[in-house]
This record gives structure tokens, C-alpha cells and sequence, in this order.
């Protein structure tokens, strides 16, 4: 399919803030958002999400992606915890592509926490697909698939699991959402991250589908997926092997845009 | 309150056609305020360094933009949001992008043309400088040799942490897997042989340059005088072409490669000094 793309300059706040929309000939009426963490810019650090883009354009799928304010060739200090100018990027994505009615949001890293702040205020976002989320603002921040593990991390096991270690795991997640129901923190038992409350509150508040891609770059006590995915029965978590030296970035590139092109189809 | 409507956009991002496919462009419109003071065009740097100091490539163009200077960003082909994949970019191919935007400069009447490149993107300058006919060369920490900056990309190479045995030790070792299958992948950025060929072959010491002033930014890092020395050297050499080098020396030593964003507020102080005067 053909596709077009326009450079956009828009703004918030009156900072002029810089995007590029890839708008297919006949676009769905589903489409992406992509907000960049804090490590990289719109183009991503190995210009994954340039190519991403074009990849859904080309099945149909309208793109977007821009620099936050204060990021990258945008003007502006970086907002806080504000999500302004996310309101200010999806106003002009809508104009851009008429024919979309709803949309979804990839965040990487620790822009899911804006992510899922906006979200929780905008009926038209149905999906989240977060990339190796770091799900609290307090916590060290390292980019989503752009670092590399310290060599003092345990090397993650990916492939089948036996039989009594998946019963284990559903114990533990059982456990976790029982305490959760009754008011208490997630235990111990299974690794995870705190939310902060704020977010845990907007994720509480979020009704549409989640994508959990992990596998990036992260250490195993550092993988917040885990303790997300029995949070939603609308979420899906996909494991995308990057342990050890060998793995080629272009291998794990080419494995997240199949992800989300198979998940963005897939309701 | 609704914003002011603002008649004269201070930036301007844009697709134009070049061959193959289309370049985005970023244009940084001169401070109405002020006399016009020229043209810069800005030269990225190379594979993931692009993304690493994009903040910093903005903050120094608005503020060329304040004193005066019309500035313009390209992403050269297979590079940052133009087309292509970055292993079909050619040494060729970005010459003829930055003759492209330069017209393009030249066109909008803005006047004398300044390149100003940033790592690989200086020597890129410095090779394209005669055919753009450039009034003035602007370089931050340049790479005085493509060989140094291939085989500082090489470093970076996943293949160097496996402990397999047989895997590559040494940025030779990649270059003779370069050389066998063609082209080679770090980090996410796969290069083919012509383009490190062509990188490989373009040295400092043997460009030719137009009679220009060429003011060059550098960190000393641990070798300051080592720097000075061979500073010094390449400007002897590039007097006898009529081109006069002001070095101009920082205090420090930032980590080029790796990831996350880098800025350099001290590199961006220093030539807002030079520029803000009148410099050759």
C-alpha cells in the first residue's frame, strides 16, 4: 500500500513541538501513537520506530510519532508528569488521518507512565503497548532496549517451562491478586515493581487492551510486566528473547513491529 | 487565551524529493529582529551518535537561529526519519543530499554558506566543502579519520561481548567478517562494504579545502597536547590550500558512544562565543 508522510509542527503551550505522521493510502480505522522515552528521540535510538512506522503504514495502520516537549527537535522544558502535549499530538494525528476513530499508544521504557496517564483520560485510546515498561518514576531509569544488562545479571531463561513451575507461577500470581484484592501491597514472592500511585490509579482506570512486550534490555528484578499482566484479563505478554551477546538488534526490532502488528489486528 | 498566530514560523520541518526517495528537513528561520548573518547547514554525525546528540544539534540551532544565522537540518539518506535503510547509504549518496539542501539554502537568498558538522558529520564537511563552495566550516569534535570512526563504531559490537569461542576479539576480526559477508550489524545499524570503503578512505590530512576559516571544537579529553599537536599539523597543511584553522580547545572528556542522550553544554557555550562576534 502507498503510503504519505507529513512532517508536522504543532503546539503546546506555545512551544512549537516537531512530528511525522505515516499515513497510509486507505488507513484502518485503528492507529498508533508512539511516544519516545526519556533515552531517545521520535526516530528511536536505532531508528526502530522510523521503520516500525513504516511497516504498520504499509499494512494500513496511520502512525504517528513526535518529540515530546523539551525532547528531541521539539522547543519547550520537558512537562513534568503532565501529558499536554500528548493531547496536543493526538488532536493533530486526528486531524491528519481523518477516517481513524480509535487509537492505541507504544510507549517504551518510562514513557509508559505517561502512556497510561494519558489513556486513563481518553475514550478513543484502546490499546497500550508497552515496551519494556519501568513502571515507577522513582526508581533508576535506563532505556527501554537501548542499554545493555550489567554483566552481573543472571542470564533470563526463555523457552517452555515445566509443568510444576507454570502451577508455581499461577500460585504466586493467585497470591498477588489476592492481596491486591484485599488491600495489601503485591508480596514478595514474585519479582516486580511498586507502582506508583498515581499510575496504578490511571492503569486501574484504563479499560482497554494492554500488549507487554519484554525480553529488551532488562534486568529480571527490574521486569514490572509480571506483576501487571494478572492485573488484566485484556492484556498480552510477549517475551522476545534478547539474553546473551549474540542477539542482533535488528532480530529484536524485526520480532516487537510483528508483535504489535499481530496485537493491533487481533480485536 | 488562544496563542499568538505567529506569521513568520520560527522552525520548519519538511519531506523534499531527492533521489532515491525523499530527506525530512528541519529549517531554523533567522531571528527577524536581528541583521540576517549567512546560512549554516548541518552535517549529523554517524549510526547511533545521531540519536544521542539530536537535543543537542536543536538546542545549537535555535540558538544560531536567535543570533541571526537561517540554519537547516538534514537527515541524510538511510538516516534519522529520510527513507531508505541505513545499509544502502553511500558516501555518494550524502554528498548529494547536502549539495541538495544547500541550494536549497541558497535559494531563500539567506548568504554565505557555513557547514557545520558534528563526528563523522565533520568530515563530512570538510570533504564537501570545495564542491559546496562553503564561506565557512564549523566542526565539533570531528573525526579526523573515517578509519577511527569505523573502527570506533565496531567497538560497539555485541559479537565483542560473547565469550563463545571463535567469536570475533578484535575490531579487525569484524572487519574480516565485513569483508566475507558483505556488511555487518552493530547495534541496530547494519553497514555494507561500499560505504565503509568509502568512509575509510577519506582522511583529514588529504582533502582539499577552499580558501575558509574553519573553527574546530574539540574536548582534549586525557591528550590534551596530543590534540594540539596534530591540530597544528592539519592546519600547517591546510594553509598551503589558503584555509586558516582557529582550534579551539574544551576542558573535558564526554563519552561519544554509548546510549541514552548526551549534551555538551560547555561545547554549545564556547561557540555561541565565537559566533555571537563576527568570527572569520
Amino acid at each position: 500500500m502507498k503510503l504519505e508522510q507529513r512532517a508536522l509542527r504543532f503546539h503546546c503551550a506555545g512551544n512549537a513541538l516537531i512530528g511525522i505522521v505515516d499515513v497510509p493510502e486507505r488507513p484502518l480505522v485503528r492507529g498508533m501513537l508512539i511516544l519516545a522515552d526519556s533515552s531517545q528521540y521520535r526516530a528511536g535510538s536505532h531508528r526502530q520506530f522510523t521503520l516500525l512506522s513504516r511497516l504498520l503504514a504499509a499494512r494500513g495502520v496511520a502512525v504517528m510519532r513526535f518529540d515530546r516537549a523539551g525532547a528531541g527537535d521539539s522547543e519547550g522544558q520537558a512537562i513534568g508528569q503532565g501529558v499536554e502535549d500528548v493531547g496536543a499530538a493526538m488532536k493533530e494525528f486526528f486531524f491528519h488521518v481523518p477516517e481513524m476513530k480509535e487509537c492505541v499508544i507504544l510507549a517504551p521504557g518510562d514513557a509508559a507512565a505517561a502512556a497510561a496517564l494519558y489513556a486513563a483520560g481518553d475514550t478513543r485510546i484502546a490499546g497500550l503497548a508497552l515496551l519494556d515498561p519501568v513502571l515507577d518514576p522513582l526508581l533508576p531509569q535506563r532505556g527501554g532496549g537501548t542499554g545493555r544488562a550489567p554483566e552481573n545479571t543472571p542470564v533470563l531463561r526463555y523457552g517452555p517451562r515445566s509443568a510444576a513451575d507454570r502451577l508455581f507461577r499461577r500460585a504466586a500470581a493467585f497470591r498477588q491478586a489476592a492481596s491486591r484484592a484485599v488491600g495489601r501491597g503485591p508480596g514478595g514472592e514474585a519479582p516486580g515493581q511498586k507502582l506508583a500511585p498515581a499510575l496504578a490509579q490511571a492503569l486501574a482506570g484504563f479499560g482497554g487492551r494492554v500488549l507487554l512486550v519484554c525480553g529488551g534490555a532488562q534486568a529480571p528484578g527490574s521486569d514490572a510486566t509480571r506483576a501487571l499482566v494478572g492485573q488484566y484479563p485484556r492484556s498480552r505478554r510477549v517475551e522476545i528473547a534478547h539474553a546473551g551477546a549474540d542477539s542482533r538488534r535488528s532480530a529484536w526490532r524485526d520480532a516487537v513491529a510483528f508483535a504489535c502488528a499481530s496485537w493491533l489486528g487481533s480485536w | 487565551m488562544n496563542a499568538p498566530l505567529l506569521t513568520t514560523p520560527r522552525v520548519e520541518p519538511f519531506f523534499f524529493d531527492a533521489e532515491p526517495g525523499t530527506r525530512f528537513s528541519l529549517y531554523h528561520a533567522p531571528n527577524p529582529h536581528v541583521a540576517p548573518r549567512g546560512s549554516i547547514l548541518y552535517v549529523h554525525p554517524f549510526a547511533g551518535e545521531l540519536s544521542r546528540t539530536r537535543r543537542m544539534a536543536a538546542l545549537q540551532s535555535r540558538a544560531f537561529a536567535a543570533l541571526g544565522y537561517a540554519v537547516l537540518q538534514i537527515d541524510l539518506f538511510g538516516c534519522g526519519d529520510s527513507c531508505g535503510e541505513f545499509n544502502a547509504g553511500r558516501w555518494q549518496i550524502w554528498h548529494a543530499d547536502l549539495a541538495q539542501a544547500a541550494a536549497w539554502l541558497a535559494d531563500r537568498g539567506n548568504g554565505p554558506l557555513t557547514l557545520w558538522g558534528l563526528r563523522l558529520g565533520g568530515l563530512l564537511a570538510l570533504d564537501a566543502a570545495v564542491r559546496l563552495a562553503a564561506c565557512r566550516v564549523l566542526l565539533w569534535q570531528p573525526y579526523m579519520s573515517g578509519r577511527a570512526c569505523i573502527n570506533q563504531f565496531l567497538r560497539l559490537s555485541e559479537q565483542l561481548q560473547d565469550p563463545a569461542p571463535g567469536a570475533p576479539r578484535s575490531t579487525a576480526a569484524l572487519r574480516a567478517q565485513l569483508a566475507v559477508h558483505g556488511a555487518i550489524e552493530v547495534g541496530g545499524f547494519e553497514v555494507a562494504v561500499p560505504l565503509v570503503k568509502a568512509i575509510d578512505a577519506c582522511d583529514a590530512a588529504h582533502v582539499v579545502l577552499p580558501p575558509c576559516p574553519v573553527h574546530w571544537f574539540a574536548y582534549g579529553g586525557p591528550a590534551p597536547s596530543k590534540l594540539a599537536a596534530s591540530a597544528a599539523r592539519l592546519g600547517e597543511r591546510w594553509r598551503a590550500a589558503g584555509a586558516t584553522l582557529h582550534f579551539h580547545p574544551l576542558e573535558g572528556s564526554p563519552l561519544w558512544s554509548g546510549a541514552g542522550e548526551l549534551d555538551c553544554p560547555s561545547l554549545r557555550a564556547a561557540t555561541c562565543d565565537v559566533f555571537t562576534g563576527d568570527p572569520a
